[in-house]
């Protein structure tokens, strides 16, 4: 069960991605095609590629998480035993766990504030559309690594890719 | 109480958390303490979108993880041997600039010496140079171009130094001009120091047909240098957007012109790239709540005035920082080293009289270093893992070229106007 939300959850995270990224590129090559030709442009250009490099990396973050790709430190897993480096695997699993699930806590305040207040993101959109990205993202962070402390055996060892 | 959290955070930073995590736990710590509601690590967080220039990030990530997908790394070497290699010690001054060159466009992940070293390892042990001087080069010139336009730790480092707003105010573009003399230096005298150790190894004459040849077989990634420092250099578009049009042209060059990714193997590059780029910018925008709160808390001051005290000379500061610097790029990659320390160290050196340029050049040229210092460096294990060498021996490779490029740091180090000649 697990493993088949899993897969269709990389799918839609490769998906947005490539999506995203390549939105980004279009929009800003028009940006500067479009000012420099003709001495126009989108108003809402630039705030919305900014707004997707935000969704980039939560989503980029979320997938990261996915494989265990996520920039680490690694010392002491380097030079310890197989054994050592699964028990510290789940301890800073689970560590990595609790923080994201904060930080997925303390963002739904913000996108509850911007909704309330009505505030804009860019063009027609509203702040919180753009915001609800970080606890999504912060939350599904949050339940990869919980799965990876109680039961490392689900998804790819650490480190493939 | 607060030292123990705070040690526990330490304790997973060292065991293998990752870094986002571990810099978000201390950040909300540190608000948690001083009293301030946690929802401002989200505002923080969604601050990456008021930050233009970030967005050159995903856009030079990309085009680099495309061209090391195609055999851009085969025509730069082609080039670069055409036009130096009639010089002495030849061969291993073409891979000194095509490694540089290869690692300024594709960032310094280890991507130059998986496609280049493997390209230039059988090429110098046929040429005659010993197997462990080839071994060092490959391995010691994988982070070679970190100081070279348009390097991509150089924008993290622009950007986080921007945000903080201490000492002389300063652009990108003359954050890049200040990359170049040190850069030129170091392949000098690494090259002078081959010349002198392998003088007679071997030489390529010089042939103008060749040249030609390979500048043809190149003629659709000739005009990307251009396109980049054109478009950064000439005010018609801004970094970011020189970024993007750089993405775009290299998708037509690779893609629909050399043919060598095909349009199937796209999505791929972009989701890889992308996912490099999401764990970059996160462990960024954690880290700019937590400078927040040391700023507030008056952190970098007591550091300063601390530092102050115990060390009163610029002399001894530079040695101190070159020495935390070279430990520190040994252990953490070079994206989470700028991100998380200039905003520590920027305001101490400004402190001491450095400029913000000259502080990023140092600290740029200090973790090119730390990724081949033994015995944790990065590109150790990339090169043993590649060339299927035991590490001793890539550490005994390594030594002599280190020494050759701490004597190149000393140097940028001690005479600032090496990297503000321009100002």
């Amino acid at each position: 069960m697990i493993d088949r939300v899993d897969r269709a959850l990389r799918r839609v995270e490769s998906a947005l991605l490539v999506g995203l990224l390549g939105a980004m590129i279009g929009v800003a090559v028009y940006q500067v095609l479009a000012r420099n030709l003709f001495d126009a442009g989108l108003i809402w250009g630039d705030p919305m590629v900014r707004v997707a490099l935000l969704w980039v990396t939560l989503v980029g973050g979320m997938a990261a998480a996915a494989n265990d790709q996520h920039i680490r430190i690694d010392l002491v897993t380097r030079f310890a035993s197989p054994a050592a480096s699964r028990h510290f695997g789940r301890l800073t699993s689970a560590f990595t766990a609790v923080v994201c699930f904060a930080l997925a806590w303390f963002s739904v305040t913000l996108v509850l504030w911007d909704y309330r207040d009505g505030t804009t993101g860019f063009g027609v959109v509203p702040a919180w559309v753009c915001e609800l990205i970080i606890p999504i993202g912060a939350g599904v962070m949050g339940l990869r690594y919980l799965v990876r402390a109680l039961a490392p055996g689900h998804g790819p060892a650490p480190g493939a890719s | 109480m607060i030292l123990l959290a705070s040690l526990g955070i330490l304790a997973m930073a060292l065991l293998g958390a990752p870094l986002f995590a571990v810099v978000l736990a201390a950040a909300m710590l540190g608000f948690f303490v001083v009293d301030v509601d946690l929802s401002v690590t989200a505002i923080e967080l969604y601050r990456i979108t008021d930050t233009p220039l970030l967005v050159a990030l995903p856009f030079f990530t990309f085009a680099g993880y495309l061209m090391a997908e195609a055999n851009t790394s085969r025509r730069l070497m082609d080039l670069t041997r055409a036009l130096f290699g009639w010089m002495p010690a030849g061969l291993a001054i073409v891979g000194f600039v095509a490694c540089a060159v290869f690692t300024a466009l594709t960032g310094a992940s280890g991507v130059t010496i998986v496609a280049l070293g493997a390209l230039l390892l059988p090429m110098l042990r046929n040429s005659g140079y010993s197997d462990r001087y080839s071994l060092g080069l490959v391995t010691t010139s994988g982070s070679l171009g970190l100081l070279i336009v348009p390097s991509v730790p150089l924008i993290l480092y622009g950007i986080v130094a921007q945000q903080m707003d201490v000492g002389e105010p300063f652009t990108i573009q003359q954050l890049f001009l200040g990359g170049l003399a040190p850069a030129l230096l170091m392949i000098v005298l690494l090259s002078a120091w081959t010349v002198w150790r392998h003088g007679g190894v071997e030489r390529t004459p010089f042939r103008k047909e060749e040249v030609w040849r390979h500048l043809v077989a190149a003629r659709w990634e000739l005009p990307l240098p251009i396109f980049v420092l054109g478009g950064i250099y000439s005010g018609f578009f801004a970094i970011s957007e020189a970024a993007a049009m750089t993405a775009l042209y290299v998708i037509v060059a690779e893609v629909f012109l050399y043919r060598e990714v095909s349009l199937a193997q796209l999505p791929k590059v972009m989701r890889e790239s992308m996912v490099m780029v999401g764990s970059i910018v996160l462990i960024l925008g954690v880290a700019l709540a937590f400078t927040n709160f040391l700023i507030d808390t008056g952190a970098p001051q007591a550091l300063f005035a601390f530092m102050q005290e115990h060390v009163t000379n610029v002399l001894t500061f530079l040695i101190l920082l070159n020495l935390l610097l070279l430990v520190l790029g040994a252990v953490l990659d070079v994206f989470s080293a700028v991100i998380i320390m200039t905003p520590l160290l920027l305001p101490v050196a400004v402190g001491y009289g450095l400029h913000p340029i000259h502080l990023g050049i140092i600290f740029l040229a200090n973790l090119q270093i730390g990724y081949f210092t033994p015995p944790v460096g990065m590109n150790l294990f990339i090169a043993s893992y590649r060339f299927e060498r035991p590490l001793l021996e890539l550490y005994a490779a390594c030594l002599p070229f280190m020494a050759v490029l701490l004597v190149a740091l000393l140097i940028i180090t001690y005479v600032p106007a090496l990297s503000l000649w321009f100002l």
